[in-house]
């Protein structure tokens, strides 16, 4: 497998008045070339940090990347400068946000909008990245593509500008695509419509791409590998399969215990006892022992490393040591 | 007899108080600290505070004492700002000019203030007709220039005087504050906290009074503070026309009026009253941009 | 057995939303919201509602509740006709009918104490006032897992978990007896969600709490629910015990409803039914079955005629021609 985009030791400060807030505290992660990762965790757990950060995306002040590298095809991003970043943002790593009612500029026709990532990275004339965007909104199948270039955001349904976003997204060709909760603003159909469409499109483009959201459900149909986050930390990470059938993290076995399940019947569901911690003052050691049942005296002490346990699945708890 | 650890102990609960009202005031304080042009603001505005509350302790003469003999004197040991053309100490006058202004702005934006708060939130609360009504009346008062407004309401009511420019002017300035709490109304209504307390049972004027009310008042500070130099400077202005103030009253923009006819000989009678308008407008310019600053985006609870 | 009463009925309920336009704020047209949605709720029992955006099911409960005032149609409360109910009776009957809401940000006044928020529903019906209403106010928030120190907070001050646990506690300040829940965990991580879903069903179990539960999130709703409505563009297609409707739905809409949720196993890869089109306007909502545009097995029938809620058997209804 070849290697695309290797994130190590990843850390993300916001300087704010009530202290540092450290989104992302030491986030190490591989993607490789065709495949699905998704970045699971709950609000806070610094998933969006994370994908931004790739995306240089953190403004200063307050949020700065204060170390660790990202290597993106042998390059650090990290070390890049501005100029630098808006080459690759759009051409070879794209982004799709999570509101597709925010994500598009109610002012601009959609095929405008297409059109203006092609003109700017792929140096053609006006005409000519016009067509193009007709392609692409035909790629993302929606009928009519020629009258909807001409049609403005607020005209179309919640699906279909997500679709427009997503054309935006892979008009270039990008090997990366990160996808930020793509499908949690949308309803459950048109959400299984998006979702087989975003993987038929990177096979097409045979990009890889972050899925970052908090549905198991969806990590569960779609991605290769998942990194589940907590506080700021992967806390486990493998392949889909394994992680599924054997959670091996605390946090984990919580989270998937807490959803209510169509093939089940349950009176309660199982609580992670507890509040997700202030990331101003994280808890010491391990960021998840104060609602650990398990917990016990080192993970106070010192944060677990992410090591491997079998092949392919890797956990940061001391369960595992 | 003060008990010195006991206070000290008051003051650090107090730092350490959890209390929300306290925290918010030192955040402002530490958002203020970082714009040093707000900082500005409020310097000049304590000032002029300072000025309108101690003018009879600052000023070394009556400001109404004519000495004709002592006329048109430049600046000097006795007369820091020299005299007028009667005699008056242009120094004493300026201070307590001070008063004067704050008074007008002051009266005038809080009556403005009450009118346009009690319609502007019928207006945004209950909407349709009667809102429609209330927005163009308050369209016809906008269209008419407020200097133009301000002389036409004084002309209307016969004589001249301060009185009749606070009348005149609180009728120019109510339209801006109904429009800006029909605004923050309309947008406080679609909270679903309204929607809940009409499912207890409230009725809709208890939902005004609790929580609309309470809502809108952070803005009209707002807007207050920011139209405050303005209120002090067309006061300025129609003193300065003959409308407000009459002649020989200590009123900043009077005192201008009476030395037009002096700047090239005397210029000392004008510029020390049209210094003074100019930095009580920039203070509470300044003062009032940075608190829309504070109040404004960071207050996402 | 004996079936519990019924405790709220609702008849041929209509919602039209008025589209104006223009200066003089023409209506050029109707927003059918919600177009004859009937249904009952037994005492105790926790109705689910669920659909996708524009269903309806948001408007239908707020209409019940009388929030919003219907085009036509009753409902019954208790054997009362809710929508005859003069202003005094009205605001009786809010004590016994309360509503808790889906933000958890804007649903709590951010000027407010806990206290207050909480207390409002007592002072605003006279109940209690002083020394009672602040024990009352205790211990209702000492039943939602929080403090006595949290009374005297402001909101900003707690998560959205505690929030929406502030919000329980000031709709069961009045004993109620009926609560509709619109979305309450919709806004909420899924390990909070777990909590409050947990909270929820104590109560309804200790308070004897009828519950009408609107979500788009159809795993909650099975959790919680008793019985199951699904609507579509303002109608109530299908309804049933919620074992049987999620194990053999009979409508075309339900069944690719259901086979849209993505199974959190990665072995088992769903086969989604896919719906061709978009949901159509809320405007001019197509003729004869609403849903027959976008209907795998639509006949010719389908376009013409207007599928009743026809009971098929025990609790299951179902509107569709086929059926």
């Amino acid at each position: 497998m070849e290697s695309l985009l290797k994130i190590s030791g990843l850390r993300t400060y916001f300087y704010t008045y009530q202290g540092v807030v450290k989104a992302v505290d030491g986030v190490s992660f591989e993607v490789n070339k065709n495949e699905t990762v998704g970045l699971v965790g709950e609000t806070g757990c610094g998933k969006s940090v994370t994908a931004l950060s790739i995306m240089r995306l953190i403004q200063w002040p307050p949020g700065k990347i204060v170390g660790g590298e990202i290597i993106f095809k042998g390059e650090d991003l990290a070390l890049k400068t501005d100029r630098e970043m808006r080459e690759i943002r759009g051409n070879r790593i794209s982004m799709i946000f999570q509101e597709p009612m925010t994500s598009l500029n109610p002012v601009f026709r959609v095929g405008d909008q297409i059109a203006d990532v092609i003109v700017l990275h792929q140096k053609v004339k006006r005409k000519e990245a016009l067509k193009k965007a007709v392609q692409m909104i035909e790629a993302v199948n929606i009928p009519d593509p020629e009258k909807v270039a001409r049609q403005y955001p607020h005209e179309l349904s919640g699906g279909m500008r997500q679709r427009i976003v997503m054309a935006i997204a892979i008009a270039c060709n990008p090997d990366l695509l990160i996808a930020d909760e793509p499908t949690t603003f949308l309803d459950v159909t048109v959400q299984a419509q998006i979702l087989k469409l975003m993987e038929s499109l990177r096979n097409k483009v045979k990009a890889s791409m972050i899925l970052i959201t908090h549905n198991l459900g969806v990590v569960a149909q779609t991605c290769n590998k998942v990194m589940v986050m907590y506080a700021g930390n992967v806390v486990e990470s493998g392949h889909v399969g394994k992680i599924f059938e054997n959670p091996m993290h605390p946090y984990t076995k919580g989270l998937m215990n807490a959803i209510p399940k169509l093939n089940e019947h349950k009176d309660r569901l199982e609580v992670i006892k507890g509040l997700v911690p202030n990331l101003v003052n994280p808890p010491s050691g391990c960021t998840f022992h104060p609602r650990c049942q398990h917990a016990m005296e080192i993970c106070s002490k010192q944060k677990p490393a992410l090591t491997e346990i079998e092949e392919n699945h890797l956990a940061g708890c001391y369960l595992y040591h | 007899m003060i008990n010195m650890k006991e206070g000290k102990n008051r003051i650090n609960r107090w730092k350490e108080s959890h209390l929300p009202q306290t925290r918010e005031f030192r955040f402002i304080l530490h958002l203020l600290r970082r714009s040093p042009l707000s900082i500005l603001g409020l310097a000049i505005v304590i000032c002029v505070l300072l000025m309108a509350i101690l003018a009879p302790f600052l000023a070394n003469h009556d400001p109404h004492e004519i000495d004709l003999q002592n006329k048109f004197q430049p600046p000097n040991r006795e007369y820091y700002f020299g005299t007028d053309s009667v005699g008056q100490d242009i120094y004493s006058r300026i201070l307590y000019g001070s008063r004067l202004a704050l008074q007008t702005g002051i009266t005038v934006l809080a009556t403005a203030g009450s009118i346009g708060l009690i319609i502007g939130v019928i207006a945004g609360y209950f909407r349709g007709k009667i809102e429609e009504v209330i927005m163009r009346i308050t369209d016809i008062f906008f269209a008419i220039p407020s200097l133009i407004l301000a002389m036409a309401v004084s002309a209307a009511l016969g004589e001249r005087s301060l009185t009749v420019t606070l009348v005149a002017l609180s009728v120019v300035w109510w339209p801006f504050y109904t429009r800006t709490v029909r605004g923050v109304t309309m947008s406080l209504r679609e909270n679903q906290y309204i929607e809940a307390s009409k499912c207890i049972g409230a009725n809709d004027w208890r939902i005004i009074f609790d929580h609309i009310l309470p809502n809108t008042l952070g803005v009209i500070i707002v807007q207050a503070s920011m139209d405050m130099g303005n209120v002090i400077l067309t006061a300025a202005a129609l003193s300065f026309i003959g409308f407000g103030a009459g002649p020989g009253e200590a009123e900043w923009g009077r005192m201008i009026a009476d030395g037009r006819f002096y700047i090239q000989t005397y210029p000392w009678m004008t510029i020390f009253p049209g210094l003074a308008i100019f930095f009580a407008v920039l203070g509470f310019a300044l003062l009032g941009d940075g608190l829309r600053d504070i109040l404004d985006p960071r207050l996402r609870w | 057995m004996e079936m519990p009463e019924v405790l709220l009925s609702c008849a041929d309920l209509v919602k039209h939303f008025p589209v104006t336009s223009g200066f003089l704020s023409k209506t050029i047209g109707q927003i059918h919201a919600v177009d004859g949605v009937s249904f009952y709720i037994r005492e105790g029992e926790t109705l689910g509602v669920v659909g996708e955006s524009g269903c309806g099911k948001t408007t239908v409960g707020r209409t019940i509740l009388r929030l919003i005032e219907p085009t036509s149609g009753e409902v019954r409360f208790e054997g009362k006709d809710v929508f005859r109910l003069k202003k005094g009776d009205l605001k009786r009957l809010r004590r016994d009918m309360q509503m808790i809401f889906q933000d958890p940000f804007s649903s709590l006044d951010p000027r407010k104490t806990v206290f207050s928020i909480v207390g409002e529903p007592l002072r605003v019906h006279r109940l209690a006032k002083g020394k009672e209403l602040k024990g009352t106010v205790l211990s209702l928030i000492e039943r939602v897992a929080l403090k006595e120190e949290d009374l005297y907070k402001y909101p900003h001050e707690f998560s959205g978990g505690q929030r929406q646990r502030i919000g329980i506690a000031r709709a069961l300040i009045t004993n109620p007896r009926f609560i509709v829940l619109d979305e309450p965990t919709s806004a909420l991580d899924v390990s909070v969600q777990a909590q409050i879903l947990n909270l929820l069903k104590d109560l309804q179990r200790d308070l004897g709490l009828t519950y009408l539960f609107i979500s788009h999130n159809l795993n909650v709703v099975k959790f919680m629910s008793d019985r199951v409505a699904v609507m579509y563009l303002g109608k109530v297609v299908e309804s049933d015990i919620t074992e049987d409707l999620f194990r053999s739905p009979l409508h075309p809409y339900t069944q690719a409803l259901l086979s849209s949720i993505p199974i959190p196993d990665p072995k088992m890869k769903y086969e989604q039914i896919t719906l061709k089109g978009e949901v159509p306007s809320r405007m001019n909502p197509p003729p004869g079955c609403r849903f027959h545009p976008r209907c795998q097995y639509a006949e010719r029938n389908c376009a013409e005629k207007v599928p009743a809620l026809k009971r098929i058997d025990g609790e299951h209804f179902v509107a569709c021609l086929r059926a």
